[in-house]
């Protein structure tokens, strides 16, 4: 190679998305993760003009699902222009047939796949080839890259090869480990793939296109007697696609100086043990195998490149004749397979051969599971075993089916000079940001190799992260989480508590901790068990109080500047002068045109960061301390002691294979998020007993149910903590109790909406600092677990008001959400109405992270043990998973019903006459929720007592269907408006008595922000970076148009008590109800930040942004108009003030401004035709439609 | 029939009141309201490029606070830029489509190469001309004067040298010697001086002690400075003069275009008095003309001025020794009443 190399420094997805770029015409997507960010790089180059190969930006579409964008890519290639696209796990399931028809029709189609697990007893955003593997029999080839070089080198290979042999590619790599992964790679240009294009293929492909210049008939229907012929006659295709791929690779070669084939073989020419494998895998067993050479091992590894078509020609052209032993690994799961797919395809090779080799597979890896150089060295080893363990699981202790190869201890294997640093922080303060910006500084200054890489946990707030970083000299193949670093440091001070972030740290390694404290007292707090591992492995010990020095800077609690610099002053990872001026020049490129002021407050927090970082004294006698820190033993159920605190405790990697007995299926038990215990607010509001007017207007609104009014009564009071502020409850139904507004201060996020909602003109909730509210911890304990529910007097009151429904018991609390967040508490209110006989199906995105992140269950039970029973299915079916929850019930009702019929009949004979009775009473009110309640606890007794009778045993069977289940479906705009809305429409026409909830947040906001059919117009989102130009959807309206659909609109911060009608409503409707909530959200961008996500949506709707109505179609049947509008006429003037206070608008005005103004122009236009339409609706008279 | 026109950097205007840059200018109803009050022209408000600045760092903050909180959702927006100075040029565009009268544009940059490119922007919106609003409050302890200045006349003439239009410069009273910093802009190219802008000048608080940061309108009275320096001007210069600064009514007016003024700039009296005010000041000025039997400017700008001033001391230190030597007179004035 002459030309000089130029390096960037990105991720997988960047790489993928860079080369895809050039080769496509057209690109139809989806967002999912880990793929989305390829899509969003496509459009964003794209919206900047930047050029194909063609010298045209490369069209790209959203589209309603991946369904949706598989079809639009085969419309596309079918048209004639060379299209693409990216996709992962369940969004390649999607994709499935649509990959059947490309395929079968030749069609030149690239689909780039960040490899993830598929959702199986838990849903996984994680990486493994279980999405690749469902896809392996479309037809599709298939092309493997390990690394981020190798997604550069390779993803151009895909797209040459499909347009020279008409074979679609899938072009697939790990999900996050290189998807995510930040590497310092070698570019791929334009100009170096551009000459490699065939144009006589292309031009081909595009004469064959469909064009009425070319009338054809494509798609036809065949029948046995050729459908078969004619699906053979393409296999020369196939048999071209290796020799296709073997040529570009070559050439790629050529260019790039590395070496690919279809295999690729790396070790020992005359290796007699090696393994076969394909994906990120591959680097760790090359660094691996290197490691035991020096040790004079001769060990080799087959890298599979094209996975399909699968070419024994190119195995054997690299296979060392030596081999006697293989190890295949795969990364997916086929249960009740002979093995994973590749392990026999590599078994297959060898059938009927002469001296075949001993062949083994095993899997490793799922789910992003680390596959260490350890496991690496157990599959070499189980390979040197007189009969080696087939069918082995790596990375896991299975002591159930024992299939796991022994964990042996860690060896490090990463080459001299490589330097690896991990970093804990939490999700808000910079940590991750800030190693990005120093992985970017020195890859792109200095010849150091980098890579980067993430965790976080389920978290919306407050959640941990952890960033693996690595620096060396030579291009950096360790394809897993840092487990020896050289430097570690802790973001967060509380973490020393939580966390054994030490774990692992080298001997003579760096700590820097962030400590709020001084010295003396920050060693007080150390426990033990650090203090003792520093001494016993002579650690640097750093401290500095950055979070004191940001605010001192007036960088608020930006704390990462500071910490960057201290980390690359006590590193040394390059000289400190030399990062002391390129961290101060990326500080000119990234806020340089923000002003001088901007680039000096961050030069000083980073002389700040260097100058203030000391070096602490690690005394020896450290070393007389035990590794065993004071705990005090909590009673805890075993299940949270066993399962869910070493999850918490980053320790579920150590979890074996027995843990989930009895739990195989993925079952949680419900209300752990109630251990937790975060205590991740810095302010939590203090109750002020003089001013509160006891509306519980606080509690109605808590996203995380952790302020709640309380009842107690004057025995309670008396067994109640002395210093526990009660007063008189008011009311007359609550004559004789005491109340009190209770804080769980270590559930709190610290939001303040409760404090922002608060009516009273003297506040009564103050926010002050989490510290001086502990005591609430004790008062919280004695409320929560000491005092009774006052059951007798809330369950039928609650009904009455929304001040009255507050002091019902939550059973959705403590969720991961944002602090702040707009969708709990709508879904917080119904489990407090109807909770106890909730089932929920609940599609995946926010709702279905924050609902049920494993180990942390929000959903909780009350005091008789009921509570909702929550399932998630997936994205797209949600609608059909909740219906088929309700037919269940129905069905099994309908033989409850027979029964109890029955039993008043002849078939009763023997019953006693109150159980009659109460069959009776059963069958008159049986889709009466809270009426089916009181019967059951009346009746299960009676049938317990009775089961010798037949009939008493067959009714206990099904006992828990004898109270009217209440269905809730719930999920976001992107699953109701988009990808699911096929089913809904369905669902909401069947007519069946379920309810859904749609949490309007009017954007794709787990997944990043990605624009969705609610989008309003003007909204910058993901796809609409210039602003979303087509009016949202009224999907209240589409409903409505059934007649007998019961519909609402609702915000509750603009008014709670519509809302409270309205799931009152909804839910006694029988018939389909849907409710859709407007939620305030993070990817609002609310200016005024999200404690005032309610007061965001009392504006909506005073200013005609979002309108409340109910449709009650029961009114129809008395003559009255079933549409009520219930928001008042908007104040129109303050619409586009509205838009003003969130960046998603503001952010479009300071970009494209004369965008802005067109849209927003069309943006009220839209919300006023909106309201105009509901004027109308309202006007109508129905009194003719009275039922005669 | 009183003439009231006046030329003012080459632009025939029908009076010589200029409603001055200010918030005035955001709402086109309010700036319909000022042109059939009878104003002669406006002054967009200033791009300030400082405020540009600390936008993008609002809207980047914005954009990223929720960043690398989750797997899934690294970022929650698009990669978008703050696009600088073009929301002010489109709404500046828009004003001076929407209006007959001249609209001026008003300019104020931290980096010499903004000064060039804003400046060629904001030329491009169809403005009648350009102010150049040298608003600097002092911050360094190390940069010269003479530097300062000599960067000002730098910009100003390369402005003239990349723009078509005429540029106005607008100064503050602060330099050492401010007639010769003028008398450079004028030769700079400068085709008119507005004396003066009014610096920042924040309060503090005494009960809170805090920084307070109160609307800097001006006041009656506060016309004198700009008064004296028309007078001194008149004349001397190729440049117009713009007065500016605590100028009220019709008669504070007059005083200017006596002293040689070219025209005036007004905003706080619209904020104290509300917009329609402006056609009182004309009427007043009006009124007064006729009372004196002028017909047009000309009959009377700068017969005060210094150059036209009988006593050539009188503008200089004069008028202060006159002040002293005439004490005992105005003492005995002040007793009568």
């Amino acid at each position: 190679m002459d030309k000089k190399k130029k390096f960037i420094t990105c991720d997988g997805n960047y790489a993928a998305a860079h080369v895809a770029y050039m080769f496509s015409e057209v690109a139809a997507i989806y967002p999912i993760t880990p793929s989305s960010n390829m899509a969003e790089y496509v459009d964003e180059w794209s919206s900047h003009g930047r050029k194909n190969i063609f010298g045209d930006p490369v069209t790209v579409s959203e589209m309603q699902s991946e369904g949706g964008a598989a079809g639009a890519v085969h419309g596309s290639l079918q048209a004639g222009a060379l299209t693409s696209t990216f996709t992962a796990s369940q969004g390649l399931l999607l994709m499935l047939p649509n990959m059947y028809k490309i395929a079968g029709e030749l069609l030149p189609g690239v689909f780039h796949v960040s490899a993830r697990s598929l959702a199986a007893q838990a849903l996984s955003i994680f990486g493994d080839h279980s999405d690749v593997m469902s896809a392996r029999m479309t037809g599709f080839a298939m092309l493997a890259s390990g690394s981020v070089q190798e997604v550069m080198d390779l993803a151009g290979v895909a797209h040459l090869a499909a347009i020279r042999g008409r074979v679609p590619f899938m072009h697939f790599f790990d999900g996050f480990r290189t998807s995510h992964e930040i590497q310092k790679v070698e570019l791929m240009s334009q100009d170096d793939l551009e000459p490699l294009l065939d144009r006589k293929a292309l031009q081909r492909f595009r004469d064959n296109a469909m064009n009425p210049e070319n009338p054809v008939t494509r798609g036809t229907a065949q029948n046995p007697d050729i459908y078969f012929q004619s699906r053979e006659s393409a296999n020369p295709f196939y048999a071209r696609v290796a020799d296709n791929v073997e040529d570009y690779m070559a050439q790629i070669n050529r260019i790039t100086g590395r070496e690919y084939h279809p295999f690729t073989y790396y070790g020992h020419p005359e290796a007699e043990n090696i393994i076969v494998a394909m994906g990120s895998v591959t680097e760790t067993i090359r660094e691996t195998i290197d490691y035991l050479a020096a040790q004079g091992k001769k060990l080799g590894l087959v890298t599979v490149h094209l996975y399909r078509p699968f070419s024994e020609k190119y195995f054997f052209r690299v296979l060392p004749k030596s081999v006697r032993r293989i190890a295949v690994l795969d990364r997916t799961k086929e249960p009740g397979a002979m093995g994973e797919p590749l392990y026999l395809d590599v078994r297959n090779l060898f059938y009927g051969k002469a001296e075949a080799p001993l062949i083994v597979g095993g899997r490793y890896g799922l789910s992003s599971k680390d596959t260490l150089p350890s496991h690496v060295i157990a599959v070499i080893q189980n390979l040197e075993m007189p009969e080696p363990k087939n069918g082995f699981t790596l990375g896991i202790v299975d002591d159930v089916s024992f299939l796991s190869l022994p964990e042996l201890p860690k060896v490090n294997v990463s080459p001299k000079g490589t330097f690896e640093a991990k970093f804990y922080g939490i999700g808000s303060d910079g940590t991750v940001g800030a190693n990005k910006n120093s992985i970017m500084i020195i890859g792109e200054s200095t010849d150091k190799y980098a890579q980067a890489y993430f965790a976080y946990d389920s978290k919306k707030s407050g959640g941990i992260t952890t960033s693996h970083l690595r620096f060396g000299d030579v291009p950096i193949r360790a394809t897993y989480l840092v487990a020896n670093p050289d430097f570690v440091a802790c973001h967060v001070p509380s973490y020393i508590w939580k966390y054994d972030m030490l774990k692992g740290l080298k001997d003579g390694g760096t700590f820097l901790m962030n400590s709020i404290w001084d010295v003396e007292t920050t060693l007080e707090k150390l426990p033990n068990s650090m203090k003792k591992y520093m001494a016993d492995h002579q650690i640097k010990f750093y401290l500095i109080n950055a979070t004191q020095l940001a605010r001192d800077l007036g960088l608020g609690n930006r704390t990462n500047t500071i910490m960057q610099a201290a980390f690359f002053k006590i590193a040394n990872v390059i000289p400190y002068e030399e990062a002391d001026r390129l961290m101060k020049r990326f500080i000119v490129k990234s806020f340089g045109r923000k002003g001088e002021e901007v680039v000096n407050m961050n030069n000083r927090a980073i002389d700040s960061g260097a100058d203030n970082v000391v070096l602490v004294e690690v005394p020896q006698d450290w070393k007389e301390l035990s590794y065993l820190d004071d705990s005090r033993e909590r009673d805890l159920p075993d299940f949270i002691k066993n399962i869910v605190e070493p999850i918490n405790a980053l320790k579920g990697d150590d979890l074996p294979v027995s843990a989930f007995l009895g739990r195989e299926d993925g079952t949680f038990p419900p209300g752990t998020a109630a251990y937790e215990k975060r205590g991740i607010a810095v302010s939590v509001p203090e109750w002020q007993p003089e001013h509160c007017i006891q509306c519980n207007i606080c509690a109605y609104v808590c996203p995380h149910a952790c302020i709640r009014p309380f009842l107690i009564s004057p025995e309670e009071k008396a067994e109640a903590p002395g210093d526990m502020v009660t007063v008189p409850a008011k009311g007359k139904m609550f004559k004789g109790l005491e109340y009190r507004i209770q804080l769980s201060p270590m559930d709190c996020t610290g939001c303040d909406n409760c404090v922002q909602v608060c009516p009273t003109k003297n506040k009564s909730l103050v926010m002050k600092p989490l510290e001086d509210q502990l005591v609430e911890k004790d008062h919280w304990e004695f409320l929560a677990h000491k005092t009774t529910p006052k059951a007798e007097i809330i369950d039928e009151a609650k009904h009455m008001n929304v001040q009255i429904s507050q002091f019902a018991q939550p059973l959705f609390e403590f969720s991961g959400a944002c602090s702040g967040c707009g969708e709990t508490p709508y879904i917080k209110l119904i489990t407090q109405l109807f909770g106890d006989r909730m089932m929920i199906a609940n599609a995946t995105g926010c709702s279905s992270i924050y609902g049920g992140s494993a180990p942390a269950t929000p959903y909780t039970t009350n005091h008789e043990g009921r509570g909702p029973a929550w399932g998630n299915s997936l994205f797209e079916d949600n609608a059909e998973y909740g219906f088929g929850m309700h037919m269940a019930g129905k069905v099994l009702r309908q033989r409850l019903q027979k029964m109890m019929a029955e039993g008043t009949n002849g078939k009763g004979e023997g019953l006693s006459d109150e159980l009659k009775e109460l069959f009776r009473q059963w069958l008159e009110s049986k889709e009466d929720g809270a009426k089916t309640k009181t019967l059951r606890d009346q009746m299960v007794p009676l049938l317990e007592a009775e089961k010798d009778h037949a009939l008493a045993a067959q009714v206990l069977e099904l006992k828990q269907y004898i109270t009217k289940a209440s269905t809730w479906i719930i999920g976001g705009d992107g699953w109701a408006y988009d990808i699911g809305y096929g089913g809904l429409d369905h669902v909401l026409a069947s007519g069946e008595n379920v309810n859904v909830l749609v949490l309007d947040t009017e954007v794709y906001s787990n997944t990043g922000g990605q624009s969705s059919k609610s989008t309003p117009v003007g909204a910058v989102a993901k796809f609409a970076a210039s602003g979303k130009r087509i009016r949202k959807k009224d999907l209240g309206t589409m409903a409505m148009t059934y007649g007998y659909v019961y519909v609402a609109q609702v915000a509750m911060g603009a008014n709670n008590s519509q809302f409270f009608k309205a799931v009152k409503e909804a839910e006694a409707y029988d018939g389909p109800s849907l409710i859709i909530a407007y939620s305030p959200c993070i990817s609002h961008g609310i200016h005024s930040g999200m404690q005032e996500t309610q007061e965001q949506e009392l504006l909506a709707v005073e200013a005609g942004y979002w309108h409340l109505y109910r449709y009650n179609p029961l009114n129809e049947k008395i003559g009255r108009n079933p549409f009520k509008l219930d928001s008042r006429t908007p104040q129109w003037d303050k619409f586009k003030a509205f838009l003003n206070r969130e960046v998603r608008y503001t952010s479009l005005r300071k970009t494209f401004p004369e965008v802005a103004e067109e849209l927003f122009d069309a943006a009220e236009e839209n919300a006023r035709w909106r309201y105009e339409s509901y004027k109308r609706y309202e006007s109508m008279d129905f009194s003719s439609m009275v039922k005669k | 029939m009183t003439d009231l026109r006046t030329r003012y950097m080459g632009i025939e205007l029908a009076n010589p009141i200029i409603v001055g840059a200010s918030n005035l200018v955001e709402n086109l109803d309010d700036l319909r309201e000022i042109e059939q009050a009878g104003a002669a022209a406006i002054v967009y408000k200033s791009l300030f490029e400082e405020q540009i600045q600390l936008e993008a760092w609002e809207m980047e903050d914005g954009l990223e606070e929720y960043e690398n909180r989750s797997a899934e959702a690294a970022s929650l927006f698009p990669d978008i830029k703050h696009a600088g100075p073009k929301e002010h040029i489109h709404k500046l565009r828009k004003t001076v489509e929407a209006l007959k009268i001249p609209v001026f544009a008003s300019l104020n940059c931290v980096y010499d190469v903004s000064w060039l490119d804003y400046a060629e922007a904001l030329s491009d919106t169809g403005v009648a001309g350009l102010e150049l609003n040298f608003y600097a409050t002092p911050k360094s302890f190390t940069e010269s004067g003479a530097l300062t200045e000599e960067r000002q006349v730098k910009i100003v003439k390369e402005i003239k040298q990349r723009v078509e239009i005429p540029v106005a410069v607008k100064l503050s009273p602060y330099y050492s010697n401010p007639l010769n910093l003028i008398k450079r802009m004028d030769e700079a190219g400068a085709d008119a001086l507005v004396l003066f802008n009014r610096l920042f000048q924040p309060e503090i608080d005494t009960d809170r002690e805090q920084h307070q940061f109160p609307w800097n309108l001006s006041h009656p009275g506060d016309n004198r400075l700009a008064l004296r320096f028309a007078g001194l001007l008149h004349g001397n210069l190729k440049a117009s003069v713009a007065a500016n600064t605590g100028i009220f009514t019709g008669d504070d007016v007059a005083q200017m275009l006596l002293a040689g003024a070219d025209t005036v700039q007004v905003v706080s009296t619209l904020y104290k008095h509300k917009i329609s005010y402006l056609s009182r000041m004309i009427a007043d000025l009006t009124q007064w003309m006729q009372a004196k039997g002028y017909a047009k400017i000309d009959d009377f700008r700068g017969k005060l001025s210094q150059k036209n001033s009988k006593d050539p001391f009188a503008y200089k230190r004069a008028q202060y020794v006159d002040i002293l030597m005439k004490s005992s007179s105005i003492l005995e004035t002040y007793r009568l009443h």
